[in-house]
């Protein structure tokens, strides 16, 4: 497969929200339904994703549609996450691979509620959204991201789903850091997870 | 309305600065250039598909008030009026922004699913 052998050529996985733009020389390769993996140029990446422009590490952007409906259930989204994780232990090479997601808490752009200003749409969506990343609770992060709740916290919220990717890849474990960082509209979303030990 | 293809028009326009002059420079003809690429193909393409009547007028117009209640997607919707609006000079971002947000209220948030 041909998806497979990027991951295996050591390459990093990046899982990307489908509003970031890749144009040119991309592939899109279907890893499982609802899902491709497109491999573009490093630079292509890093015009939206903030990535420094001189990167020299491969990059696998992972594009999950998380904006426009019909959205995956988040299942699927932990189920992508696993498969990532099955074939980057499944690389041979001995290299360091990250796997980075990108997505939102509770957010409404275009919206009755875009930059209304104070620090969130929805802070319950987001103080649940946090606590499932803190304390690695990916069957409560499934059953809290309906469409509709998710809709309900905001028009692209569904961005989240990303995270329950990210959550799946590292095992349902707790997040090393878990945070909703206050900002002008909507809460930062940071979350990483050390897997090292 | 096929908001699959709305969405698909406004995404294509807002993701590359040439496409956002190349319509800013004729709307409606860019509209229906659209429009007859779709139809010459046999299979889907990226750059042009099916518009009605009245989904050609609203993207013609970046009459986005329209757009918003037939279902385009509010978030690929923001940017498109952003591109084609504020980035070509005719409003500022915090025009754009407030005169976006009270358009679209009365609306709530309309069934955007394809």
């Amino acid at each position: 497969m041909s998806s497979l052998c990027h991951v295996q050529s050591r390459h990093v996985c990046v899982v990307l929200p489908r509003n970031v733009r890749v144009h040119a020389g991309q592939r899109a390769h279907e890893v499982q339904p609802d899902f491709h993996l497109v491999r573009v140029e490093p630079e292509v990446l890093a015009h939206d994703a903030g990535v420094e422009s001189d990167l020299d590490i491969p990059i696998v952007p992972v594009h999950a549609n998380a904006n426009i409906p019909p959205i995956p259930p988040a299942r699927r989204y932990a189920e992508l996450g696993t498969y990532l994780a099955e074939a980057i232990a499944a690389a041979p090479s001995a290299q360091r691979m990250a796997l980075i997601a990108s997505g939102h808490l509770a957010t409404e752009v275009g919206g009755p509620r875009q930059f209304l200003g104070g620090n969130s749409p929805d802070d319950d969506f987001d103080r649940d959204a946090v606590g499932w990343m803190r304390d690695g609770d990916l069957e409560s992060a499934i059953a809290g991201c309906s469409f509709a709740r998710l809709a309900a916290a905001g028009n692209v919220t569904a961005q989240y789903l990303n995270f329950v990717t990210a959550l799946a890849a590292a095992g349902g474990r707790p997040a090393t850091f878990a945070e909703g960082t206050p900002s002008r509209f909507a809460a930062g979303p940071f979350f990483s997870w050390d897997m090292s030990s | 309305m096929s908001r699959f293809d709305v969405n698909k028009f406004i995404t294509f326009v807002e993701a590359a600065d040439e496409q956002v002059h190349q319509f800013s420079a004729d709307p409606a003809t860019y509209v229906a250039r659209w429009v007859e690429k779709g139809e010459a193909s046999r299979i889907p393409i990226a750059d042009g598909g099916p518009l009605s009547d009245s989904e050609r007028t609203a993207l013609a117009e970046v009459d986005y008030v329209e757009l918003y209640q037939m279902g385009a997607h509010p978030y690929v919707l923001w940017h498109f009026a952003e591109a084609v609006l504020v980035w070509a000079g005719e409003l500022t971002w915090p025009e754009l922004s407030g005169q976006f947000r009270s358009a679209v209220t009365e609306f709530g948030n309309p069934d955007f699913s394809t």
